[in-house]
């Protein structure tokens, strides 16, 4: 899957998860905090739409690493690309 | 808990705020509107028509847009008793005039079912579709304090908060605790009340199967008859009703409007049946909450009735009257505000407290509705289909609840020189 298809999908969990009735514009260097404004449940139910969505599991580990919009990309390519969870 | 005031003293506690929304609409002005005018708020359940129960009727509140009353929060995360209990405490803050800098203010929610709606909803998906896909906000949304610590997280309070569950009795018991906290020195002011919102299927499915609690009058209008011997059941229905209780003189201090004041308050349990009411209890919670106020049982002029008509609740409670104001009672006038809201569980006491202060405030009584035929075993004067006026100083609000919990509060029409 290329890094526009899932950050285009990340968006649409964000939106989602936020559920803004507005757009919401993110590009791979968008951070989590500042950017997204997500709060602590938010976080963990991204994971969860994540997780879902790209058939995936993502350790707490992983999660802790996740500043920007960009690693979360980078996991989710490595994961897809390898097939391993 | 908040800075302690003053804990030596024995303080008079007063409502300086209040916001309800009922079956009637938004507003305590709406409430007391049709409370007085004797209309019913119980109507058809048309959006539950695919699930053919035998019982249709109920009172829910009608359309509310959230999004205009609770600005800056996604109202679509929440459950709708979350929502309506955000937006009612939003209004009694206002109503009270109560500025950012005195927001030291403990909350206390009552509530039967609190976000039972999100517990449908967490229910559902796992035995649709297994644990994997539980949304991991169900937590937070479906926990029994979600209500209160929201309303402490977006109106900024920070006295503490929780919620408090004592089935019907719930609002009433959250307001007595509130007024304890305060009369003992320990708050100046309490945010408290009580919100529900039961009818979801699932919910209305096990009170139907229930038998003999649910009234199957197939008029709704007709259908909630307190005291009236062809009562057959209570009415489903929802409301939130949030007050301001503070100290007298910090009330007097920043010039605070005051509705009223609250005098006293007694509970009690049946420890008898989970189900069944039973007037020896609910007799013991009325005089406790005499003792409380120091009154003598003729010094109270109207009871503001549980009254939720059914047969055993109405029966019961006019025995627990009679034991506990003796020849009195038939002095006494008694009516039942759910004639024309239905029950609305753990909102209903506090939404009835309010009424009852409207009542002593502006010297009208609201009648119990649907009262045609008398019942030889509900004898005393239940103000029957019209409204009274009478200048009263004293009264109780009665709340008899599944579990056998028992809470009434005494209220007074505020004057600066009475005594404690």
């Amino acid at each position: 899957m290329t890094r526009e298809k899932i950050k285009e999908e990340l968006r649409n969990i964000f939106l989602k998860v936020k559920k803004e009735k507005t757009e919401i514009t993110i590009d791979e260097e968008s951070l989590l905090d500042d950017d997204l404004d997500l709060d602590s449940l938010e976080r963990v139910e991204v994971l969860f739409e994540i997780e879902q969505d790209f058939s995936i599991k993502v350790s707490d580990e992983e999660a802790r690493g996740f500043i920007a919009v960009k690693d979360i990309i980078d996991m989710i390519q490595d994961k897809t690309k390898s097939g391993k969870e | 808990m908040a800075e302690n005031p003053d804990s030596t003293k024995t303080k008079r506690v007063v409502v300086t705020g209040m916001a309800a929304v009922t079956p009637f609409g938004i507003g305590v002005d709406t409430l007391w509107e049709n409370l007085v005018n004797g209309k019913s708020g119980i109507c058809r359940l048309s959006n539950l028509d695919a699930f053919e129960f035998p019982i249709k009727i109920g009172g829910p509140i009608p359309h509310i847009n959230f999004e205009e009353y609770l600005p800056g929060l996604n109202v679509s995360k929440n459950d709708r008793y979350t929502n309506l209990g955000l937006m009612t405490a939003g209004m009694t803050i206002n109503d009270a005039g109560i500025g950012p800098e005195e927001k030291d203010i403990p909350v206390i929610v009552g509530s039967g079912f609190g976000p039972v709606a999100s517990h449908e909803e967490l229910f559902s998906i796992f035995a649709r579709e297994g644990w994997r896909k539980i949304p991991p906000a169900s937590i937070t949304k479906s926990m029994f304090n979600n209500l209160p610590s929201m309303i402490s997280i977006y109106h900024k309070l920070t006295g503490g908060n929780h919620g408090l569950g004592a089935a019907c009795a719930s609002g009433t018991a959250a307001i007595g605790e509130a007024y304890q906290m305060i009369k003992l020195g320990a708050e100046r002011r309490v945010l408290a009340g009580g919100v529900d919102t039961p009818i979801i299927p699932s919910v209305l499915g096990a009170w139907i199967n229930m038998r003999f609690v649910l009234s199957r009058n197939p008029n709704p209008q007709a259908a909630s008859r307190p005291f009236d011997k062809n009562r057959n059941g209570m009415v489903l229905s929802e409301g939130s009703a949030l007050i301001l209780l503070e100290e007298l003189e910090s009330a007097k201090k920043r010039s605070a409007k005051i509705y009223g004041e609250i005098i006293g308050y007694g509970a009690s349990s049946d420890a008898f049946d989970i189900a069944i009411p039973n007037s020896a209890g609910q007799a013991l919670a009325i005089k406790r909450a005499l003792k409380d106020a120091n009154l003598n049982p003729e010094e109270v002029d109207y009871i503001n009735a549980h009254g939720t008509s059914t047969p055993a609740n109405d029966r019961e409670e006019t025995k627990a009257i009679k034991e506990a104001f003796g020849d009195y009672s038939y002095k006494l006038t008694v009516s039942s505000n759910k004639s024309m809201l239905g029950h609305s569980m753990g909102a209903s006491g506090a939404i009835e407290l309010m009424a009852s202060i409207l009542s002593l405030k502006n010297g009208i009584i609201p009648p119990t509705i649907n009262y045609d035929t008398p019942d030889p075993e509900c004898d005393l004067d239940y103000v029957p289909n019209q409204a009274r006026s009478k200048p009263i100083k004293t009264a109780i609000s009665n709340s008899f609840a599944f579990g056998g919990n028992n809470s009434v509060i005494v209220l007074r029409r505020y004057e600066e020189s009475d005594k404690l």
